[in-house]
């Protein structure tokens, strides 16, 4: 299908159902893999007030915008050894800047016709990367005749609990001498009432009389956490999706948005919490849905693999919790991202 | 020629004149045929029987045809004749111009083999090149002559530094397809159509391709950036060659 000779965008959809006591912990692998996180959507059927416990794990998340890093300083032994416990520094160039860089690295998969753009990376944890290897000098030799300096979102999740998270910003004010801007998360939320749900249940995920397979659900709460009109009519702005059939009526139904830069780690309490609350609701609450995007222009997504902006984007997840301990997982990708 | 070994005309041997008779007169003879054949039968020798005029003609033409045919290729006057051999069988050769003998050269495989483009180990040390770049970096400041460059004639100031030698300036890879490369840095020793041979100042000798690679070279005050890519050419040739602009869009 081509629009005035445009290729629409393509994407990977991955569709996934397991249980939350299931030892694979499939949806923990999700949550772990997919490290750079930006936008988290939280639909609550049948309740009117945000979980304290979400609120809480919040209030404590705070990022930092810095500008003026260079990237040699992150390759610094020691902040190597205090912050980092494993990772890797990647670098995304541009093919002028690699043919000057000096480091190694390979041909982008979405740049890969006219070799335009290229991929450096460097494991900081790696024996070859230790301190007074050859190695090492020559990363810090290529790194340093730039003269580079970044604006870079910086969010730390330390590695033991009596340290807060907020050390990292102490760091960099004293050491690299540069200012660190506090961000906080910004959270919005709306309460819908009287809300056209599709009907679904853990074990039906093909489409049946009795309830809607996972491909409508997960159109339809795409357009409930935009809190988009499902009502069918066509207003001002041509929409006439409505709910798909079968449907029951939410007497409320919350919707949170968070915005900000989230760790893995706020993601699994977010999701533990839900589920306890499913599991003290004795039955009245359908489902939990949860959907994280990462930020669309980054790098990097799914286990720090190659991420393709310009072909679509896509890179979230969906986590639905059903009370009976079922999980659906819905993953986006851009067509060439990897999940592993 | 030795005047006395000159044939006299007396002399009948070999004489032109007198071949031609002996040939004349062997067939003649042959057509008489007194000698090669048998007696005719009784009853055909009693009638009377005369050669034919045409015969004998017919043998003479051919005989004069055949011999102006050969004599014709010699160019010879009927008078030089009497003087000079000719001989019929043979054509005459012409006299082969003497080729000058050069000296052998060795091939470039045998070069090679006899290993004389390598170092010996004793030779690699960067300190051994130092006075060599100071004695290029000399010859560069009177070549290019750089207190005089303006930017009026600086492209002729930069057409003097394309043809000049290269053997002991300091060269650095700034840009290359291969990023183990870049930053390399050596005074060069040799350099060949493709390559640059430098040692660098760890004393290691380095072969740096010329395709896909940018190069810079210092002297004082000015920095040479050299596309290697456009510079694929022996330092002889170079020295000979006009170059042409060339919009320089990618590494290839």
């Amino acid at each position: 299908m081509n629009i005035g000779n445009k290729s629409v965008p393509r994407s990977k959809y991955v569709f996934e159902c397991s249980w939350f006591t299931d030892k694979s912990e499939k949806h923990e692998r999700c949550i772990n893999k997919h490290t750079f996180n930006h936008h988290i959507d939280l639909l609550l059927p049948e309740t009117e007030t945000i979980p304290d416990e979400i609120l809480s794990e919040l209030s404590d998340q705070l990022y930092y915008l810095v500008s003026g890093v260079s990237p040699s300083w992150l390759l610094n032994a020691e902040f190597i050894e205090v912050f980092v416990r494993k990772g890797h520094l990647i670098l995304n160039v541009t093919k002028k800047t690699y043919l000057e860089l000096g480091l190694v690295g390979t041909v982008s998969k979405y740049y890969n016709k006219h070799k335009d753009k290229y991929v450096v990376i460097i494991a900081l944890l790696s024996d070859e990367f230790k301190e007074g290897t050859k190695f090492r000098k020559r990363v810090e030799w290529c790194l340093e005749k730039w003269k580079w300096l970044f604006t870079f979102f910086i969010t730390w999740q330390p590695h033991d609990p009596a340290v807060c998270s907020s050390s990292i910003s102490s760091y960099m004010t004293t050491k690299w001498a540069v200012t660190c801007h506090d961000c906080c998360i910004k959270a919005s939320s709306h309460v819908y009432r009287y809300l056209e749900a599709p009907l679904v249940t853990h074990k039906n995920t093909e489409e049946t009389d009795a309830a809607c397979g996972f491909v409508k659900y997960f159109e339809w709460l795409g357009a409930a956490n935009e809190q988009l009109k499902c009502n069918g009519s066509a207003d001002s702005y041509v929409n006439t999706y409505s709910c798909p059939t079968p449907h029951t009526i939410l007497n409320h139904c919350l919707n949170i948005s968070l915005k900000g830069f989230f760790t893995t780690d706020s993601i699994s309490v977010i999701v533990n919490s839900l589920r306890n609350k499913l599991c003290h609701s004795s039955g009245k609450i359908p489902w939990v849905a949860m959907t994280v995007h990462g930020f669309q222009d980054s790098p990097v997504s799914w286990g720090q693999q190659e991420h393709g902006y310009f072909d679509s984007g896509d890179n979230f997840y969906s986590i639905v919790l059903f009370p009976d301990d079922g999980v659906w997982i819905y993953k986006g990708l851009s067509f060439l991202d990897l999940l592993s | 020629m030795d005047q006395g070994l000159k044939p006299s005309p007396h002399d009948y041997r070999g004489h032109p004149r007198t071949i031609i008779q002996e040939y004349y007169g062997m067939l003649e003879c042959w057509i008489q045929g007194g000698c090669f054949y048998e007696h005719l039968p009784e009853d055909l020798a009693g009638q009377h029987w005369t050669p034919t005029d045409t015969k004998p003609n017919k043998q003479h033409s051919f005989v004069r045809a055949f011999l102006e045919r050969v004599l014709q290729e010699s160019k010879t006057d009927e008078k030089d004749m009497l003087f000079k051999y000719v001989s019929l069988g043979e054509k005459s050769s012409k006299k082969k111009k003497s080729i000058k003998k050069r000296t052998k050269l060795l091939t470039a495989s045998e070069k090679k083999q006899l290993n004389l483009f390598k170092l010996q180990p004793d030779d690699i040390n960067y300190a051994l090149y130092l006075p060599l770049h100071e004695l290029w970096k000399d010859y560069m400041r009177d070549l290019l002559c750089l207190e005089k460059v303006t930017s009026k004639n600086q492209s002729e100031a930069e057409r003097r530094f394309m043809k000049s030698d290269l053997h002991g300036s300091f060269v650095t890879v700034i840009k290359s397809k291969c990023p183990s490369l870049i930053g390399l840095s050596g005074i060069v020793l040799q350099e060949t159509k493709h390559t640059f041979k430098i040692i660098t100042k760890s004393n290691q000798l380095k072969t740096l391709p010329k395709r896909g690679t940018i190069f810079s070279i210092s002297l004082d005050d000015y920095i040479f950036t050299i596309y290697g890519s456009n510079f694929m050419f022996r330092a002889s040739d170079r020295a000979s060659r006009s170059f042409k602009v060339k919009l320089v869009t990618d590494l290839s």
